[in-house]
């Protein structure tokens, strides 16, 4: 099971978003560990500092966040050797074009809109879940 | 015997003796004198020889006394003659004495003239008695008496044909003269004479004597008419003869003196001719004005043909009226009644209707003189009218009244001065007109904001307008006195220091070129500083030969300024746009989360309370929810509606069936609802984003209020002129009352409660926001209970100044 579990990182500042993805785990059974950040700094210190397990890493990232936001965290992310090549799945309210291309360029494996109700996040969660199971990560 | 008073001389001879007193008594007797012997104081007769007896009618004479035979001898002096022999007693002798007797004593006095010797006969000392001896003489004296009265008749007849000579060759003109040879012949004849024309008069009896001119040419005749049983005489004859010889005289006479007048006439009115046309010349060069020229040349009519007075009027084409110009003579007045004259009326108007001159020698009489009144009391008697005719037009009239005839060269004359005047009035015209483009001209260059300047094929300026002066800080006589290419003064230096070099000058290449230039530079001002131009350099060409460049400039440092501005306003403009972006961004994001965390909230709510929540609690979390899906679709429409002008796509091809399809399939309309789509929806080069929303919006809405049985929604087009399209969206739904087509255009605005229609009262405001910033329109036809039908139109094409 650990051969194939997920290092997940959320960074999001929403406490009811936060519960919203743990909720979404329980019901989707995603026993997956869930390490939580509230923004950019404190998201690029636990992956240093090695809180997150080092493999099979996959960061949930919001973009407006305070401090450091989601677009600055991934060109942190991307300009740090060691982290460059951490998979990066944002999660946002954003629809808005730059934010997505801004997203793309520096490399997100996907771009989620946060589902307004519930139920879709539920939808979304297992649908992830099934997709990063499948993917290869380094 | 006594001897006679005169010429007595003593007898030489002594008594005679009885016997020759016999012979000699014998001898006076029959001697062919008239001889008797008186005696005593009483001269009674002592003897009478017959042929003394005869002159008395063979009376018995010797006894009685002759003075008491005839007394009125006394009277007569004869008896003074006789006494004065008695008493002196020497002889007289008589010569041609005249006496007046009735010799024969028949009652009749008789006129004789003798010659007679009275000689005494004495006796001793003593006179007793007087021996008479005469001849009678009359015959002789009458004879005499009839031959000097003949020659004084003929001289006085001599001199009464001179004086007519001289009274007709005085006479005059032709006329005169054969008037007066008329007159002459009459007094000198006594009869009635005339003149006849023509060679060959019928004499009918009377007289004729014919005229000749010296050539021999007839030239009629003088006619002595018959008197009646009297044939005329042959001095008549001669008389009327010598009176028509000298009328043919006193003819050819008058004819040359009258031939010298006009000859001399004539010279007189060449010489004044002449310097009319040199008055007229010198009006038309000299003057610049149309009026004082044309007086100068009324006034030069007046004076060089003799006129009483002349005026000039010129034709003004537009009016169709003649305008008196000028006046010269005995009015010089231009107003009043003949200063405006309508072409064709009155003579003048005729005259400048027709084009043909109106002469007349007999102006009291023209019908064509309008005030023949006027023409008799001022003693008019021609009248000339010229029209002034320019190159088939004519321009204007000259007119003149005289007190004499005009002659023919004098009309001639007036026809060259109308000629010479048309042309100075045509010169004057051109000139006139010239002069105005001059100045409209000038005024043009003078009042124009836009900087003109004219340059030589060498680049120098010819000209500058004031605003060329005013915007380059130059005048012209300071760049003229320069010499140089107007470059080197204005366009010397580029605004980094460096020197722009006329060969690299658009302005200056437009010349050589041949191509008009056009665009904005920087001049430099003669203290240095630069300033913005814009300008158009327009070759001249001469017959292909370069000449010249027209500048036209402008100083645009105004408009630079405000251009700068605008950009100004630009840029803030889309900081504005895209702070409101930003703004929209963060409100939908910041609006949005918590309020999907307050569903989320109300969800968990529900599942962790589970049965202990009861229904009333359930169906409100449920509202609640529903009011924060309302809450987020606002959200969204505002996002929407803030992006729906502002944000411009690229554009590409767009197949509007396919979009329309898609469209619909993404709305997913419910089972039993037809949405018919029309064939042949085009193809166009438009923002694929917001043509797709335009539909979404009016689909949704259409579907949303389609009937809920059997719904139909229909989607047209047709296209429209000017590159536009027009679709259109229609429902079967309840329809939309008039008074709410523009209301429900507005944002916010809804016709039904919300939670009957779920609608934010954004989607249509966004249709006509997005319709109207790409150039189209937006409206809506319904009736309530018949449907509603949403048209927009379209650009097929998305322009420059849009996209």
């Amino acid at each position: 099971l650990s051969e194939r579990s997920i290092n997940i990182l959320l960074v999001e500042d929403d406490q009811v978003d936060v519960m919203n993805v743990r909720r979404a785990f329980e019901k989707n059974k995603i026993a997956n560990p869930l390490l939580v950040a509230e923004d950019g700094v404190e998201a690029l210190e636990l992956l240093r500092s090695g809180k997150v397990g080092r493999e099979r890493r996959l960061v949930l990232l919001d973009l407006n966040l305070p401090r450091m936001n989601g677009i600055e965290f991934l060109q942190a992310l991307r300009a740090d050797p060691e982290l460059r090549s951490t998979s990066v799945v944002v999660l946002t309210t954003s629809n808005s074009e730059r934010d997505k291309v801004a997203a793309y360029d520096l490399n997100v494996a996907g771009y989620l809109l946060k589902p307004v109700t519930f139920g879709n996040f539920v939808d979304l969660m297992a649908s992830l879940n099934k997709y990063w199971t499948l993917v290869e990560m380094p | 015997m006594p001897s006679a008073a005169q010429s007595a001389h003593p007898s030489p001879v002594p008594p005679p003796v009885e016997a020759n007193l016999t012979a000699l008594y014998g001898a006076m007797m029959q001697a062919p004198l008239l001889l008797c012997v008186l005696h005593g104081p009483q001269h009674v007769f002592t003897f009478a020889n017959p042929r003394y007896q005869e002159l008395f009618g063979g009376r018995e004479l010797v006894g009685r006394s002759l003075l008491e035979m005839f007394p009125e001898l006394e009277a007569a002096g004869i008896r003074a003659m006789l006494d004065g022999v008695l008493r002196s007693g020497e002889s007289f002798v008589g010569t041609e004495v005249q006496v007046d007797l009735d010799f024969a004593g028949r009652g009749q006095v008789e006129r004789r003239y003798y010659d007679f010797v009275y000689h005494p006969m004495k006796q001793g000392e003593e006179t007793t008695g007087i021996l008479v001896i005469a001849t009678e003489t009359t015959e002789a004296v009458l004879a005499r008496r009839t031959a000097a009265e003949q020659q004084a008749r003929r001289t006085a007849q001599l001199q009464r044909l001179a004086e007519a000579a001289v009274a007709i060759n005085s006479a005059g003109d032709e006329e005169a003269v054969v008037r007066e040879a008329v007159v002459q012949a009459q007094a000198l004849l006594g009869g009635t004479v005339s003149h006849r024309e023509g060679a060959a008069p019928d004499t009918q009896g009377g007289l004729v004597a014919p005229l000749r001119s010296a050539d021999g040419r007839a030239l009629g005749a003088l006619h002595l008419q018959a008197r009646s049983g009297e044939a005329p005489s042959a001095e008549e004859q001669s008389i009327l003869v010598q009176l028509a010889q000298q009328a043919s005289v006193a003819l050819q006479n008058a004819r040359l003196l009258r031939e010298a007048q006009e000859r001399e006439a004539q010279q007189a009115r060449r010489t004044h001719h002449a310097l009319l046309a040199a008055d007229v010349g010198a009006a038309l060069t000299r003057t610049t004005d149309l009026r004082e020229m044309l007086q100068h040349c009324a006034q030069a009519l007046v004076a060089r043909l003799d006129a009483s007075f002349a005026r000039v009027w010129t034709v003004n084409h537009a009016e169709a009226v003649l305008e008196l110009q000028a006046s010269a003579g005995l009015y010089t007045h231009i107003d009043g009644g003949h200063a405006r004259v309508p072409v064709g009326s009155f003579k003048i108007g005729r005259i400048a209707a027709s084009g043909k001159p109106h002469l007349t020698n007999d102006v009291q009489h023209d019908p064509q003189v309008g005030d023949r009144e006027w023409a008799k009391r001022e003693g008019m008697v021609s009248f000339a009218g010229y029209p002034l005719t320019l190159d088939g037009q004519v321009i204007g009239v000259m007119a003149l009244f005289a007190k004499k005839p005009l002659p023919d060269d004098a009309l001639q004359a007036l026809g060259a001065v109308a000629d010479a005047v048309a042309l100075g009035v045509g010169r004057k015209r051109n000139d006139e007109a010239l002069r105005r483009s001059e100045q409209t001209l000038k005024t043009l260059s003078d009042n124009a904001t836009l900087g003109l300047l004219l340059m030589d094929a060498r680049q120098h300026c010819t000209f500058m307008n004031p605003a060329a002066e005013e915007i380059l800080g130059l005048t012209f006589e300071d760049v003229a006195s320069r010499d140089q290419p107007l470059h080197d003064l204005i366009h010397h230096t580029r605004p980094d220091g460096t020197p722009y070099p006329m060969a690299e000058c658009p302005i200056d290449r437009a010349l050589p070129a041949r191509n008009q230039e056009q665009g904005e530079d920087l001049f430099v001002r003669p203290d240095g500083s630069f300033y913005p131009v814009s300008f158009s350099a327009s070759p001249i060409l001469n017959a292909g030969v370069p000449v010249g460049t027209v500048i036209e400039f402008r100083d645009i440092t105004v408009q630079k300024r405000a251009e700068a501005e605008r950009e100004r306003l630009i840029r803030a403009l889309e900081r504005t746009n895209a702070e409101l972006d930003q703004f929209a961004y963060v409100a939908s994001h910041d609006l949005k989360a918590p309020l999907r965390g307050i569903a989320s909230l109300a969800q968990w709510v529900e599942e962790d309370a589970g049965p202990r929540l009861g229904d009333q609690g359930r169906e409100q979390l449920g509202l609640l929810r529903g009011r924060v899906h309302r809450m987020e679709a606002l959200i969204d429409g505002i996002l929407d509606y803030s992006r729906a002008g502002r944000v411009r796509h690229k554009s590409e091809t767009v197949d509007v069936g396919a979009l329309v399809g898609e469209a619909v399939d993404l709305l997913a309309p419910g089972p039993g609802t037809r949405v018919n789509i029309a064939a042949g929806l085009p193809v166009l080069e438009a923002e694929r984003v917001p043509l797709q929303q335009v539909f979404m919006n009016l689909l949704s809405n259409a579907l949303k209020h389609a009937a809920r049985e059997g719904a139909v929604v229909g989607v047209g087009h047709r296209p429209v002129g000017g590159g536009m399209h027009h679709f259109s969206v229609r429902d079967n739904g309840p329809g939309i009352a008039p008074e709410y087509h523009e209301k429900i255009w507005n944002i916010f605005q809804t016709l039904k409660p919300r939670d009957r229609v779920e609608g934010t009262g954004i989607g249509l405001s966004v249709v006509k926001k997005i319709v109207e910033s790409r150039g189209g329109r937006a409206w809506v036809e319904s009736r309530p209970g018949e449907g509603a039908t949403f048209h927009f139109t379209w650009p097929h094409r998305v322009t420059e100044e849009l996209s």
